[in-house]
């Protein structure tokens, strides 16, 4: 498609305020995708990659396809540990270092009561706000004060007024801004989605095509994820398919929808959409959302928190009782079926290069 | 109910099931090996299937405990075992087999018991209700109600809308020969009757009595809106004595066919019993063929205990049709859909035509001959083209000769938001990762029809069998049938049983042609066509575990 940038995450355009700072993303993400390319050349050497820049490399748009990747909010290898819905399952989820599907959230709670007041959830990637705090520092704090808290100053951002800190307390014990978890970066999500156009062959020389033969033969991340088996084995078939393939712009991890069949107030009658509250991004395409009881509910003439809610009749105790009821994704785009002949890789890293010489190691966010 | 097996040959209606399996002394290459199940524990309808015509679910409340101790410890020995039910399954098929038509004077009549977490609570104790892990059989189904999408209409149930009405006992009474179900369910009646032993106040409480029986003349073995049912049906693995292939479900495909190590008959995958009943081996997935593990939660006297989730889905049909005919005039007027009827259009929203033939293989037009033929209507797979499969040496039977199916990955011929296509996505890969993921997502189901054709009242007695509620009957209402995006993106939900949960119960399924647009053509359907009006979720434990509560003081 014939555009001149990558977009803000969402198309969002209260921070990129500046043509600079719109440059300066784009040129962020322009250079993602291609140490994308870096990666899967690696592999293919000068043979055609299935990975592309929308941005630079021109390709014949005729059938372009849009492929939207979805899954489960709530961390499967929670699931697998804990089994599924259990109270168990829900208080492991509620570490921040194991929401490991792009989706956290952090639970703000009434200090005399504990009672849950707002469950914020972010999917936004660490190298948007750390781009916005190299360089517009104090939209970051203004930001920072109309999403997580008025409270938040700037030191508390950047400590002793120097390099941003994306792990201070506003975005950990006492919020969520942005993604922090090792493994939710936009990177490694470009990363995953390049890493899976290179197609597989098993010790036979047949062609990988399930999910989780595929993870473990390329380890582009965890198997017992539901994002990463899923992203890669949906990428790969586009490449098995000749596709060439990139991410949709604007490029981004996004929430897709939530279910709230089921959750109920106090008096038994079901929630409204009102209680999930999109406030950045927009339908299908959600940045950050807050769940909460919208001002001036009342359940039998009474206010309410969220924790006297119930989902599936279970009280609401822990955020993740509302995560598990969010879906994520991504969305790629595919080009040029069948122009691309199979070219097939064994598992493992890629083969040693051809060229004489050495070459520059880079290295590459991962998911594994 | 679904036949045996049957074929299209060229001069028998239906194949010659061998009383044993047909591989004995034959092996698969490579072939796990498969436990010797407790079949003098388990009850039978689960894996065994009672497939009978007429049936009759008794819903009882527990007003006294010792007395329906009592009462529970005389119908223990008549509460059939899995061996039973195999037993006479078996020599019912040996006969027809000979006879080439159902024998005359051989029937059976079944009883199997399950009980709501509440009644374990009331009949065992609550500690040992809460060591049912599963969070959605605690709840009950009419707390999980809302999170499926029903709508709010509990308090209209016939029972099991509230905890007040909701059933502690769930009897299944099933017979070949109403009167004789008749004599069974007089004498439960009676015994509940005397279940006050003396004391003028009955120990249980009779709530709802549903009925259900096979529809009758050409409906038989379909549903109320006139499609075949009960077609694909997981074949458990396991064996049902120590002799190596005296398997529960017996193999079809040639040992050397590669599928042979992974299904049953063409299409029909082999699932691990631990899928279906507690403490046996799970489905893996990661491996299709070895299985998984044992779920170290389960309570040694839960072993062999199977949840069973029930609902009466009331079927509005005479809405259904009056839908079909008023969209497919709609649809028809798009170029890419020109030849659309309500015959076709009912078919793309089910998967298969009203005979059963599967869409997959015949999308044009109905195949009566190749729904007939149990080992053709349920091959196909969706994400690539379909080879055949090698099956056993069977004399009398032509071969499968239908045309075979040709990959649909984008939802062309069988729409993505298709009902079988929902709850059983077969080989293309979902939100939940590989088609290894699914298998283990899947449900016995053991359903009948209730009411007659007439009737205002009248849809599916709704049964299914599994270890886990929350993961896989819930799973496949929740996650695949109620959501537009899964288990794969842009298909829209599940017309037939999908519920968009809150009060606009309007949902869409998105239709594809070949030429059309990527985005497809969104039908509307504005209410529902399946309506919940009764229901719970219960446990049917081994019968050891039965006795030892019906003698607790």
């Amino acid at each position: 498609m014939a555009f001149t940038q990558f977009d803000a995450p969402a198309k969002l355009t209260e921070d990129l305020t500046t043509s600079e700072l719109k440059k300066g993303w784009s040129d962020t993400i322009s250079q993602f995708m291609d140490d994308g390319k870096d990666f899967v050349r690696q592999y293919l050497h000068t043979a055609p990659l299935q990975f592309y820049n929308e941005l630079t490399d021109a390709q014949d748009e005729s059938d372009r396809t849009e492929l939207p990747i979805i899954w489960q909010g709530f961390p499967r290898v929670i699931e697998v540990q804990h089994g599924e819905g259990t109270i168990a399952s829900f208080q492991a989820g509620e570490d921040r270092q194991t929401q490991d599907e792009y989706l956290e959230w952090h639970v703000t709670r009434e200090p005399a009561t504990s009672k849950i007041t707002r469950i914020e959830f972010t999917c936004e990637g660490p190298e948007y706000w750390s781009f916005l705090a190299d360089k517009a520092p104090d939209l970051v704090v203004a930001q920072y004060q109309k999403y997580v808290s008025p409270d938040v100053i700037k030191l508390d951002l950047f400590p002793g007024g120097g390099a941003y800190n994306p792990n201070s307390r506003w975005n950990s014990s006492m919020g969520a801004m942005h993604l922090t978890q090792i493994n939710n970066t936009l990177g490694a999500e470009v990363n995953i989605a390049a890493a899976a156009t290179v197609q597989r062959k098993d010790s036979h020389g047949n062609a990988i095509t399930q999910a989780v033969p595929l993870i473990r033969c390329a380890r582009y991340g965890v198997e017992q994820r539901a994002s990463d088996p899923h992203i890669g084995s949906e990428v790969n078939r586009l490449a098995r398919d000749g596709y060439t393939i990139t991410l949709r712009n604007p490029v981004g991890l996004y929430i897709d929808g939530i279910n709230i069949a089921g959750i109920t107030k106090p008096d038994g009658t079901a929630i409204s959409t009102a209680y999930f509250q999109t406030l950045r991004g927009g339908p299908g395409e959600t940045l950050r959302a807050v769940f909460n009881v919208p001002a001036g509910e009342t359940s039998g003439g009474q206010p309410f928190t969220i924790s006297d809610l119930k989902v599936d009749g279970v009280t609401v105790q822990y955020g993740g009782q509302i995560a598990k009821r969010i879906s994520m994704k991504l969305t790629g785009v595919a080009v040029g079926k069948g122009k691309i002949p199979a070219k097939l890789f064994a598992c493992g890293g890629p083969p040693p290069s051809p060229f004489a010489g050495a070459v520059k190691m880079k290295t590459f966010p991962s998911r594994a | 109910m679904r036949p045996i097996l049957t074929f299209a040959g060229a001069n028998l209606r239906r194949v010659a099931d061998l009383p044993i399996s047909p591989l004995s002394g034959a092996a698969i290459p490579g072939a796990p090996d498969e436990p010797e199940l407790d079949v003098g524990d388990i009850q039978g309808n689960g894996l065994g299937g009672f497939n009978k015509d007429f049936q009759l679910f008794l819903f009882l409340r527990v007003l006294d405990v010792s007395g329906a101790r009592r009462w529970l410890k005389a119908i223990v020995p008549r509460v059939s075992t899995l061996a039973e039910v195999i037993a006479f399954n078996r020599l019912f098929r040996s006969l027809r087999a000979r006879q080439g038509k159902d024998p005359i004077g051989l029937t059976a009549t079944w009883l199997n018991i399950g009980f709501s977490a509440r009644g374990i609570g009331i009949l065992a104790s609550s500690p040992e209700a809460q060591q049912l892990q599963d969070p959605s059989f605690q709840g009950g189904l009419f707390t999980a109600s809302g999170g499926l999408g029903d709508p709010n209409n509990q308090s209209a149930w016939k029972f099991g809308g509230s905890e007040e009405t909701d059933a502690h006992i769930m009897l299944m009474l099933a017979s070949d020969d109403p009167e004789h179900l008749k004599a069974a369910s007089d004498r439960i009646d009676v015994e509940i009757q005397q279940s006050d032993f003396g004391t003028g106040k009955p120990a249980l409480r009779c709530i709802w009595r549903q009925s259900g029986a096979t529809l009758p003349g050409t409906l038989r073995g379909h549903e109320h809106f006139g499609f075949k049912d009960g077609i694909s049906q997981p074949a458990a693995r396991g064996r049902v004595s120590s002799a190596p292939f005296d398997y529960l479900t017996p193999r079809w495909l040639d040992p050397l066919d590669p599928d042979a190590l992974q299904y049953a008959e063409p299409g029909r995958p082999l699932i691990w019993p631990g899928q279906f009943v507690l403490g046996w081996q799970r489905q893996s997935v990661d491996d299709g063929v070895e299985p998984g593990t044992i779920d170290p939660s389960v309570p040694a006297w839960a072993k062999n205990g199977s949840y069973v989730v029930f609902r009466r889905l009331q079927q509005r049909v005479d809405e259904f049709h009056a839908f079909l005919r008023d969209a497919a005039a709609t649809v028809a007027k798009d170029p890419n859909f020109g030849d659309m009827t309500d015959e076709k259009l009912g078919a793309m929203l089910v998967g298969r035509w009203a005979t059963g033939a599967p869409i997959m293989r015949t999308p044009d037009k109905d195949n009566p001959a190749l729904a007939q033929d149990d080992l053709a209507n349920n091959h196909f797979r969706y994400a690539v083209d379909t080879d055949p499969n090698k099956i056993i040496p069977m004399p009398g039977y032509p071969g499968d000769g239908f045309p075979q199916a040709r990959a649909d990955f984008d939802g062309l011929n069988c729409p993505l938001a298709a009902h079988i296509r929902k709850v059983n996505p077969r080989d293309q890969d979902t939100d939940q990762r590989s088609p290894l993921d699914t298998l283990a997502k899947l449900i016995m189901r053991r359903g009948i029809p209730y009411g007659g054709t007439t009737d205002a009242d009248r849809g599916l007695c709704f049964v299914s069998y599994q270890s886990s509620i929350i993961s896989q009957f819930e799973f496949l209402s929740k996650v695949w049938a109620n959501d537009a995006a899964r288990p794969r993106p842009a298909a829209g939900l599940d017309l037939i049983i999908g519920q968009q949960g809150g009060i606009d119960r309007s949902r869409s399924a998105i239709l594809r042609a070949v030429g059309g647009d990527r985005s497809g053509l969104p039908l509307k359907a504005l209410k529902d066509f399946v309506v919940p009006t009764g229901g719970g979720y219960f446990f049917s434990p081994g019968l050891r575990t039965l006795g030892d509560w019906a003698l607790r003081g």
